[in-house]
């Protein structure tokens, strides 16, 4: 049995059962962005939610009841990137005119709409529509400071859900029917080019949802580019093949090189670190030091980038010193030394395939690890390898320079990579 | 080797739990018959097919239903099984699995394992002057919902393997060897622990079954992926963790917890030992060609 209260209490969800369109006061002063969920009533909003971000098992979900008032969640404890998600409930009409929504989409960077592929599509399809065109009218998609006119424009994305039943081709057929339908129905009010509306096919039974919740987050990353860019660079030197920066907590990928994602690759990769994880917590029993923070399923990882930022180390390794210090474990306490003491105690793990690749995961830190997919061959050099995950380890804590993701910040950094052309 | 040697019987009545429990107890790699429960089923296979389905049989397992009360019928499938056996395969073993025990409240769970066990062994002893070698017969509780399922399969493995003592001992002392705080053997299709040896005592009695599992899940990830399981490394400030193919039918997990060795010094030793264990088995497969091969 899942024991939803405990849930709750785990992850501080916040229910308000008074006047559910009351701001919270403390989310609004830490203006952390706001993912408002949407869709009729049964669609699937607070399975996405518990499946996604509190690990409730798919099947459970059968067990959820409906959800009655506005409930809004800090997902900080259990991702990363810290933002709130409020559920809007299904049960409610907001179009109602007693029924005051100022307030809801304050803030509110990200509207998912979800549509139960299974029931009511068309309801669903022009309820959409409806809202779309509501909250154009009260120009409630122009977010941050309308004065100044530095307003950035919310996200829809409407997640065709339920689809695990569907063939790739039944897939491609509802979506393309569903984007013609909305578009048809926003240009009865002249909408049609006003928002870009982004689609994904979802379901909780395999890992669709994460992969659209993924991309739904990376919109939402301002440094999201440089983190491609940064990506991308390091798959041309290191030679990988495809490379992930993961959210660890919730299997959400933040950033990803730019090659196409396949499937297969994310599955593996996400299954990659839950194999970690679980193996490690049964042979850490016993051996966690109780001073340290401890966080309920992942307690094997301790670096943060705290440390980092304090001890102030130096970016500029010496190379050849630093590999060879990988090698052998020798004792010195000069400087690179401390740096490549610092790669030693970084969590890794090595997978090897049959098909002569290799799976790797690398520590970024609390939250955040890459795992990538690297040809065996190009393995071989592992020092490098570290050597380049470790750059690209400090230069995103330069970027970030705070243990969570703040949304809004802007950032210089700088990133040093090598290749073995450099090497040699 | 001839492939035909090796078998393994699953009998019991319709409802006893055979298929799930199978579709949970991984798929041996060597033939597994699962005779089917029905009455009129198991009546073929102690009349006309009797010598076909007890021929080379290395192990039965029989299943009962612990919540049932009729044991007498259950009973008498034994007793043909039993005497069916002593024709065929006499070098067999039998294993008697009360199942679903789960069902049993947990503080009256010890007791009524103990006198089903009691009135299986009596009923057994009936036969044991009749017949010519001696029954070896083993009895566990087990439940597909927790890890006594899991642990009745890793110890009718273990009794598969030849010279099992022999192996253990040089599992220990690789284990020394290496300064390993844990060495585990597991058998390559199940991943069912084979043997283990430890330098210290771990408090989670049940690890063996969790790694098996989360390593059997991801194992099926990778060849949902099409890229099958190599081997693996884990390394963390607790422990570093191998995970390897070992000899043609086992994988070996190797823990060590000091972090002053180096990984390349462990995977030699691991190459060293694979080498040293392939030849023990070899020499073990040469006068006893009926068991399974690690
Ligand atoms: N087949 C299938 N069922 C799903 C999926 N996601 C959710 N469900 C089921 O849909 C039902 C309704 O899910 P909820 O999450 O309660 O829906 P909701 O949108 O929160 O509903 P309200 O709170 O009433 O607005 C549950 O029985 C879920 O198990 C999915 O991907 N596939
Ligand atoms: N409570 C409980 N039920 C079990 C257990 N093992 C099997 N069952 C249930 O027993 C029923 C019959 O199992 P099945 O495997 O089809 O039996 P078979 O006819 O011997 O193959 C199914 O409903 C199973 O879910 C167990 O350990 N505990
Ligand atoms: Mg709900």
């Amino acid at each position: 049995m899942v024991d939803l209260d405990a849930f709750d209490n785990l992850y501080g969800e916040t229910k308000q059962s008074e006047n559910p369109f009351r701001q919270q006061s403390e989310f609004e002063e830490e203006k952390t962005p706001k993912i408002l969920l949407m869709g009729l009533k049964k669609s699937g909003k607070t399975s996405i939610k518990h499946v996604v971000f509190y690990k409730m098992p798919p099947n459970k979900t059968i067990e959820l009841e409906s959800t009655p008032t506005l409930v809004q969640s800090d997902i900080s404890n259990s991702s990363f990137i810290k933002f709130q998600i409020w559920e809007f409930p299904g049960q409610l009409d907001f179009f109602d005119s007693t029924f005051d929504s100022i307030g809801i989409f304050d803030n509110c960077q990200t509207i998912i709409y979800v549509i139960d592929s299974q029931e009511e599509v068309p309801e669903s399809v022009s309820n959409l529509a409806k809202t779309i065109h509501h909250i154009h009218k009260n120009n409630y998609h122009k977010i941050g400071n309308k004065q100044d006119e530095k307003t950035i424009e919310m996200n829809f994305e409407v997640f065709i859900h339920k689809v695990e039943r569907l063939t790739d081709e039944g897939k491609n057929d509802l979506q393309n029917d569903i984007e013609q339908r909305v578009l048809e129905l926003l240009s009865e009010n002249n909408l049609e080019n006003e928002f870009e509306i982004r689609y994904y096919c979802t379901s909780i039974y395999d890992y669709s949802i994460f992969q659209a919740f993924s991309k739904v987050i990376q919109r939402l990353i301002p440094q999201y580019a440089t983190l491609e860019n940064l990506l991308d660079q390091l798959v041309k030197n290191s030679k990988i093949e495809k490379v992930f920066l993961f959210d660890v907590l919730s299997r959400i990928y933040v950033a990803t090189d730019s090659s196409p994602v396949e499937d297969d690759v994310y599955e593996l990769c996400s299954e990659f670190i839950t194999m970690i994880f679980d193996f490690s917590n049964v042979y850490s029993v016993g051996k966690i030091q109780t001073n340290k923070p401890i966080k309920s399923q992942d307690s094997w990882i301790s670096n943060t980038f705290d440390n980092d930022i304090n001890n102030e180390i130096d970016l500029e390794i010496d190379l050849d010193q630093n590999i060879q210090k990988n090698q052998s474990n020798s004792n010195n306490t000069n400087k690179s030394n401390k740096s490549s003491q610092v790669i030693n105690e970084r969590n890794s793990a090595v997978v090897k395939l049959q098909t002569k690749n290799v799976l790797y995961f690398y520590e970024v830190n609390d939250y955040l690890s890459l795992v990538c997919l690297i040809p065996e061959k190009d393995f071989d050099f592992q020092g490098l390898i570290v050597y380049n995950f470790e750059n690209f380890r400090q230069a995103i804590s330069q970027i970030f320079k705070l243990d969570h993701i703040n949304l809004f910040k802007r950032f210089g950094s700088k990133f040093d990579l090598v290749n073995r052309e450099k090497l040699k | 080797m001839n492939p035909t040697k090796r078998k393994i019987l699953l009998i019991g009545r319709s409802g006893s739990g055979k298929t799930s429990m199978r579709s949970i107890s991984w798929e041996f790699n060597f033939k597994f018959m699962d005779c089917g429960g029905q009455d009129s089923y198991l009546e073929n296979f102690f009349g006309s097919q009797r010598d076909r389905v007890f021929r080379n049989v290395e192990v039965l397992i029989y299943v009962f239903d612990v919540t049932r009360k009729d044991t007498e019928k259950d009973l008498n499938y034994l007793e043909s099984s039993v005497f069916a056996l002593s024709e065929f395969s006499p070098e067999s073993k039998i294993f008697c699995l009360i199942h679903k025990v789960d069902l049993i409240p947990e503080e009256e769970r010890e007791n009524v394992i103990e006198s089903y066990k009691e009135e299986i062994m009596k009923f057994l002893s009936k036969f044991s002057e009749i017949l010519e070698n001696p029954l070896k017969v083993t009895c566990f509780g087990t439940s597909i919902w927790n890890e006594t399922l899991f642990l009745a399969w890793s110890k009718i493995v273990y009794s598969l393997i030849p010279k099992i003592q022999l192996l253990e001992e040089h599992l220990h002392s690789f284990c020394q060897i290496c300064d390993a705080e844990e060495v585990v053997l597991f058998e390559r299709s199940t991943f069912l622990v084979i043997s283990a040896s430890s330098s210290k005592t771990y408090q989670d009695i049940h690890r063996f079954e969790k790694i098996s599992k989360f390593i059997k899940h991801f194992k099926l990830s990778c060849n949902k992926a099409h890229s099958p399981f190599q081997s693996m490394e884990i390394r963390n400030r607790f422990f570093t963790a191998f995970v390897d193919s070992f000899t043609a039918n086992s994988y070996i997990l190797v823990i060590i917890s000091d972090p002053q060795i180096e990984n390349a010094a462990i995977s030699l030793n691991i190459q060293v030992a694979r080498n040293h264990f392939e030849n023990l088995v070899q020499k073990t497969r040469g006068n006893d060609d009926n068991a399974l091969v690690i």
